[in-house]
């Protein structure tokens, strides 16, 4: 088996489902807000991104760069406003003729994520885990990958970053730099 | 753990109450008959090593089931969904809160008293297992299952919460993410409080001959009924459970070091240190303990 295919557009750029045909938006965000208690943290955040476009947010510590993130894969709630990824409404479905958010079946949800790829700030290896078995975790478990193919898929991403002698080593054990590279939060 | 010292003077004091409870035995019109205590150990009879079979097979089994119960237990306590919390909550409440002797005695003979059940005999293949032995193993587990809810849930507490956002960041669900990432992460923290519960287990099954299922302690203590050499008989029973302990105690420490793959104790290469071995868990005593107490070396 060769080298994976990983979509030119990068992780937002390898998502499934059902594009809208008019627009190559991938990622819709509309007029968000957060709050956290009394602390508004995200304001009308509206943006855009196309397909194969690679945005940087820039901003000071604590302006709310990371939550930002974390609403486009609902690990944080959303006050107003809607996301959508690929046309789909992410973490919530609309109720009342469109007027009120209700928030979706955990199982929905689950399913959406598995389209939205995520590095974390302090990465969140598994740390039980191989590196090979981190990258091959998710791809077995909520895909459904054959454990082979899994594998082959995952020692090639691992030669890809020059990780491939480290397969059978825990998180702990590699190097500060070398955390960063194994993609476990990328299904697939 | 002991300093030197302290594991000298409580040895000392060991001898002592030794000498004097035997002292004391001797004493009056009782005539200690070793044999008792020799053959008990060394030519035990086909009762004692059914008692012993009954103390440990009940242990294991219970104990299992009471880490069973216990994981669902603490999952509930931590449920988003309230009638999960209040269910875990209660269970917990009531057999934390009240005597396993009383809850053998209500469970067993209060409901079979008052007409409302009565405990089946069980038959798995070729075991027969008995309503009272079967009424003791699901009572230990469910009363053990309160306290492994604790434990546990401090366990999935002490998994770092990121593990649990990148296994959703990934699609996993609850249960994937439950059963995949945080429990194999929690058990780590669980192991040493779990030793000592099955520690426990062990010697609460003594409490079963309440309901007369004839473990260790109950073989015992109908033969000292039958030959009147309770001194030489319980010493017997108690070097029983000590050798069930002990040997717990060894297994113990390799479960705990198979665990620790991945974490800064386990992850020192095959040939580093990995964790404690059964030495120092037995002697209790580091060098870092031997330089603090200031007798270090012969």
């Amino acid at each position: 088996m060769s080298a994976p295919d990983i979509a030119p557009g990068g992780l937002l750029g390898a998502i499934g489902g059902v594009p809208r045909p008019e627009t190559d938006v991938v990622v819709d965000a509309r007029d968000v807000n957060k709050w956290f208690g009394r602390l508004h943290v995200l304001k009308d955040v509206s943006i855009q991104v196309k397909r194969q476009e690679v945005v940087v947010i820039i901003g000071p510590s604590g302006s709310g760069k990371t939550t930002f993130i974390r609403c486009i894969n609902h690990l944080e709630k959303i006050q107003s406003g809607r996301i959508f990824v690929n046309g789909h409404l992410i973490g919530y479905r609309e109720a009342g003729g469109g007027k009120k958010l209700v928030e979706d079946k955990e199982k929905n949800i689950a399913a959406q994520r598995q389209e939205i790829g995520m590095v974390f700030q302090r990465f969140n290896l598994f740390p039980h885990m191989t590196a090979l078995e981190n990258i091959i975790e998710a791809p077995i478990q909520v895909r459904g990958t054959p454990r082979e193919e899994a594998v082959v898929v995952g020692r090639a991403l691992l030669e890809r970053v020059g990780l491939a002698a480290k397969e059978n080593v825990y998180p702990n054990q590699l190097s500060c730099s070398s955390t960063s590279r194994p993609p476990p939060s990328t299904p697939k | 753990m002991f300093s030197r010292l302290g594991t000298r003077r409580a040895l000392l004091a060991g001898c002592l109450l030794f000498v004097a409870v035997t002292v004391a035995g001797c004493s009056g019109n009782y005539s200690v008959r070793p044999q008792f205590f020799w053959d008990s150990l060394f030519h035990p009879s086909p009762a004692i090593v059914n008692g012993l079979g009954l103390t440990l097979g009940i242990s294991v089994v219970a104990q299992f089931l009471g880490v069973v119960l216990g994981v669902f237990a603490a999952m509930g306590k931590m449920a988003k969904f309230w009638p999960f919390r209040t269910v875990a909550n209660i269970y917990i409440w009531i057999f934390r809160g009240t005597p396993l002797l009383v809850q053998l005695s209500f469970f067993y003979y209060g409901l079979a008293a008052a007409g409302l059940f009565k405990w089946p005999a069980i038959v798995i293949g070729p075991v027969d297992i008995l309503p009272n032995i079967f009424a003791g193993i699901v009572i230990l587990g469910v009363n053990e299952g309160a306290y492994m809810a604790e434990i546990v849930r401090a366990g999935i507490l002490s998994v770092d919460p990121g593990q649990t956002e990148a296994s959703k960041s990934l699609g996993m669900t609850y249960g994937q993410t439950m059963r995949r990432i945080v429990l194999p992460q929690a058990a780590r923290v669980i192991v040493p409080p779990l030793g000592n519960e099955f520690n426990n287990m062990l010697k609460t099954t003594s409490l079963l001959t309440v309901i007369s299922v004839f473990e260790l302690y109950n073989t015992f203590s109908v033969a000292a009924g039958h030959s009147y050499a309770t001194f030489e008989l319980m010493a017997a029973a108690a070097v029983w459970y000590l050798l069930l302990t002990t040997i717990w105690g060894f297994v113990q420490s390799r479960i705990e070091r198979r665990l620790a793959r991945g974490t800064a104790t386990g992850s020192s290469g095959p040939s580093g240190p990995q964790g404690p071995g059964w030495r120092s868990r037995f002697f209790g005593r580091s060098n870092v303990d031997a330089k603090a107490s200031g007798i270090g070396g012969h």
